[in-house]
């Protein structure tokens, strides 16, 4: 794409002398209708060529930064714009959309809705299109793109049918047709399963390499820029924190946890044992899986106790409370069995996480527990009660589900009435249902807004509002479909978190995830699945021992479990599984 | 789910048919069975639409899905032209025309031969117009159909977003099927419980998120597009397919013709009336 100098269209200046792709001279912006300003102060020059990380908690400013970036902001986005966003040499307020998304190409999280047309060629061709290129150059263009984003053969397809990682590399493939100088892609794996994310960072590391193009992405998976990335750009509250090389950044790791962020295992580490005082942690973070293995390697330990915390809990087997015979099931759209015959128990107070790729049934398998899907082969029985028999609304007194979107359940004017609606549902005696309310608001630290309107809150608090009004139910097993899909690092824990709590308290908790790091720090158990089977089930410090498993679903232990399945000879056991167990165990075997 | 906007892939004769002669066979048979009001000469247009659907290697079954899903309204269609239809009312002033009564302990509603032969055209052809929509759909990609109202000097920005609307289609479905899963996961009966009163009161919990969920989507459509350049110049727009009338088309276009001709002449005649199958079954004295 880069040989030919007709892609350049008469409109856009021609600015080869300009070393900068992208000037942000002290600007501050605020929405219109809001008050607080959503950029304060920001100054950023990236370089012709450049790849950045863009990290930051949520409400940092980063989406609003790439709106920036092609002239969303201030031309579609309205509001009160102060400073100057220099493009490729062209002011941004001076120019319209249109014409910067000539020079920019942003790419966004969500696949589905970025994806307009009803096949894959027609999808890419359709930035060509709008920009007046010809028919032959359009068909070029769009073969080429397809190519780089390896999705040859995939033209006539329907781009809802496609995968989450599919969608995503038509969508990179639909902004490069247009042949910007700059791609500006945020949080492009956020929504997207393992392997979907690994297909889109490939691709990722092929622009990344192409010398004339400047890249920058938002992501909260900060482990898999380390090395990719020539700067990372930190945000926090509108305004830029850090801004060095990953390198640096990375030794300022306990500050960006602090901010909620997720660094890499392996330097979260250092920065631990450097905060207790030890001395094989030298003067630098390591920042890569290879580095702390060198750090590490002259290291022998000689007590590893740490395994034998938290211990293989399924051993005390108790009350079975969801019992799954023979389940197999198919969608009355489908042809194929998405659930092939499943047979597991769940026991009280268990902690479970279900893992696999979208499409392995996860899904599916969870919506059988309180109802929402029947079987179409075997039984199910939940709390003893058959769910092919038991509605929904009964078994949601015994079975919480939280969604993903708490944006799927919130329709009332307070925050009150919003908790209150469930209760209301299940026949709740009304004199009985206001303590309910008071304690549940409270215990999610919501009893503040129980008089304002859910809509005012961020996603967080929204979150927690949702979560409220099924735990107001009481249930006893609490079902989390993907709390860490499309999410910043701090929101999924304080899911995780409550749901741990509540664990503690004796309930049971099942939860979906495509993050490891989340399985091994919460879940006891952990179940494999792949093309609607169990393809394992045991405890997670089993889990992330079988490697041939993972391979085979395309999944990755986290980076420290791998570091220590690296350092085995050392004698670190490869059923640890934390951080905080590592730097413990270095603890104990010092000197 | 009712009506699907997909589209059938294939190579067939209706498959390769431009967009445009295709829209004109719709609007030329929708008018030609409004002509008629005789089962035997709306019957051969339907067999004739369900041969072209045979020999296009389209499922019957599929496409007829849509006349499924619209059965409710198909029979009351029918009990309206049965009792009401202009043959009826006239030959049910003759008492020994009538042979029952729909509501036989009152004597009301008479229902004569006649109107029944008058019903049943009028039901094929509402048949026939809503599975010729179904088969066109099945055919033709959405964006040749913007193609063709571009031709037809439809604004872009306007054909544009009409396709844009028929592809989001599925994707809203999707939304509104979660939103019943998740608040059904709060107790709530749904919409199919209740009184009326109550199905009242339990909308909002379904379309407050909907609505919400609607706006939400729109912008993120409407900010994915403009960074596409969608706005950039619409009028300069250029569209990687050439939509080009071809012999087969033409060819078309003159059956079309001769179709609607014929078809016009027959009914200026007087033929085509439901008194044929009348008289035929008359004579035949059943």
């Amino acid at each position: 794409m880069e040989k030919e100098s007709c892609l350049r269209f008469s409109t856009v200046p021609s600015l080869a002398s300009s070393v900068h792709s992208l000037e942000f001279d002290n600007v501050t912006f605020s929405y219109a209708g809001s008050k607080k300003p959503a950029l304060k102060n920001v100054s950023l020059r990236i370089k012709k060529g450049e790849s950045v990380l863009i990290a930051g908690p949520n409400a940092a400013g980063k989406t609003t930064l790439c709106r920036c970036m092609n002239g969303l902001v201030p031309h579609f986005f309205l509001g009160d714009l102060e400073g100057n966003v220099i493009i490729n040499g062209i002011n941004s307020k001076s120019s319209r959309i249109g014409q910067l998304s000539q020079v920019a190409g942003l790419v966004f999280d969500d696949p589905t809705s970025q994806l307009v047309c009803s096949s894959v060629e027609d999808e890419v061709a359709f930035g060509a299109e709008n920009l007046g290129v010809s028919r032959e150059e359009i068909d070029r263009r769009v073969a080429e793109s397809l190519e780089a984003v390896r999705m040859r053969g995939y033209e006539r397809r329907l781009p809802q049918t496609l995968s989450g990682g599919e969608q995503q590399a038509v969508a990179i493939a639909s902004i490069m047709v247009m042949d910007p100088e700059i791609f500006v892609l945020d949080e492009p794996t956020s929504n997207l399963d393992p392997i979907g994310s690994m297909q889109v960072l490939s691709i990722i590391r092929d622009l990344a390499r192409k010398e004339e193009k400047t890249m920058i992405v938002v992501s909260h998976s900060i482990e898999h820029f380390v090395t990719l990335a020539d700067r990372i750009v930190v945000m926090n509250e509108g305004r830029i924190i850090l801004d060095e090389d990953p390198r640096e950044v990375l030794q300022k790791t306990e500050q960006l946890l602090d901010m909620g962020l997720s660094p890499p295992d392996v330097t979260t580490l250092f920065s631990r044992l450097r905060r207790e005082g030890i001395g094989l942690a030298g003067d630098k973070i390591p920042v890569t899986l290879e580095e702390a293995y060198d750090r590490l390697k002259n290291m022998s330990i000689v007590n590893p106790s740490v395994s034998k915390q938290k211990a293989l809990s399924r051993e005390k087997r108790m009350d079975v409370i969801v019992r799954v015979k023979g389940v197999r099931f198919k969608y009355p759209t489908s042809d194929v069995f998405a659930l092939e015959g499943i047979d597991l128990e769940i026991g009280k107070n268990e902690f479970v996480a279900i893992i696999g790729q979208n499409g392995s049934g996860k899904s599916t398998l969870v919506k059988h527990f309180n109802g929402l899907l029947k079987p179409t082969e075997g039984s199910l029985s939940v709390f003893g009660l058959d769910t092919a028999e038991t509605p929904v609304w009964e078994l949601s007194k015994k079975v919480g589900y939280v969604f993903q979107n708490p944006d799927l359940q919130l329709f009332n004017y307070t925050v009150r009435n919003e908790i209150d609606f469930s209760l209301k549902a299940i026949g709740f005696p009304a004199d009985k249902r206001e303590p309910v309310v008071n304690a549940v608001s409270k215990r999610l630290n919501i009893d503040q807004y129980l008089d304002v309107s859910p809509g005012t809150l961020d996603k967080g608090g929204r979150q927690r509002v949702a979560i409220a009004s099924v735990l107001a139910m009481n249930p006893d097993l609490l079902v989390i479909d993907e709390p860490t899909t499309g999410q910043d690092p701090a929101n999924s824990r304080q899911v995780m978190n409550i749901a741990r709590e509540l664990h503690s308290e004796g309930k049971t908790i099942v939860f979906i995830t495509h993050n490891m790091g989340i399985v091994a720090e919460y879940a006891e158990r952990g179940i494999i699945m792949l093309q609607g089977r169990v393809l394992f089930d045991g405890p997670v410090r089993q889990l992330f021992q079988q490697t041939d498993v993972l391979k085979e679903s395309y999944l990755e232990a986290p980076q420290i479990v791998r570091l220590a399945q690296m350092l085995r000879k050392q004698g670190f056991p490869s059923a640890l599984l934390t951080v905080e167990e590592m730097v413990q165990l270095i603890n104990e075997n010092r000197g | 789910m009712g009506l699907r906007i997909e589209v059938i892939p294939g190579e067939s004769y209706l498959h390769k048919l431009d967009a445009r002669p295709k829209f004109l066979l719709f609007l030329i048979l929708t008018v030609v069975v409004i002509f008629f009001t005789d089962p035997i000469y709306v019957g051969t247009i339907l067999v004739a639409l369900l041969l072209l659907t045979r020999a296009c290697k389209i499922s019957v079954r599929k496409t007829a899905q849509i006349v499924k899903a619209s059965s409710l309204l198909l029979v009351v269609y029918t009990l309206i032209n049965l009792v009401m239809g202009p043959g009826n009312v006239e030959a049910a002033k003759n008492p020994s025309n009538i042979l029952f009564y729909l509501i036989p302990t009152l004597n009301w509603l008479p229902v004569t031969p006649q109107g029944i032969v008058y019903s049943t055209a009028l039901l094929l052809r509402f048949v026939i117009v809503i599975y010729l929509l179904q088969l066109v759909l099945f055919t033709t990609p959405v964006v040749d159909i913007v193609l063709a109202l571009v031709k037809w000097k439809f604004p872009p920005s306007l054909a544009l977003g009409t396709s844009i609307g028929f592809n989001f289609v599925p994707v809203f479905m999707n939304t509104a099927r979660s939103i019943i899963d998740a608040q059904s996961c709060r107790g709530w009966r749904g919409l199919s419980s209740g009184n009326l009163v109550d199905k009242l009161k339990a909308l909002p919990v379904f379309l407050v998120p909907l609505f919400l969920q609607g706006i939400e989507s729109a912008q993120k459509i409407a900010v994915a597009i403009e960074a596409r350049g969608f706005g950039y110049n619409i009028g300069k727009r250029t569209y990687r397919r050439e939509i080009r009338l071809n012999s087969v088309d033409y060819g078309t276009l003159v059956i079309e013709v001769i179709l609607l001709a014929g078809s016009t002449i027959l009914w200026y005649a007087g033929y085509g009336t439901y008194m044929f199958t009348y008289s035929l079954l008359a004579r035949m004295k059943i």
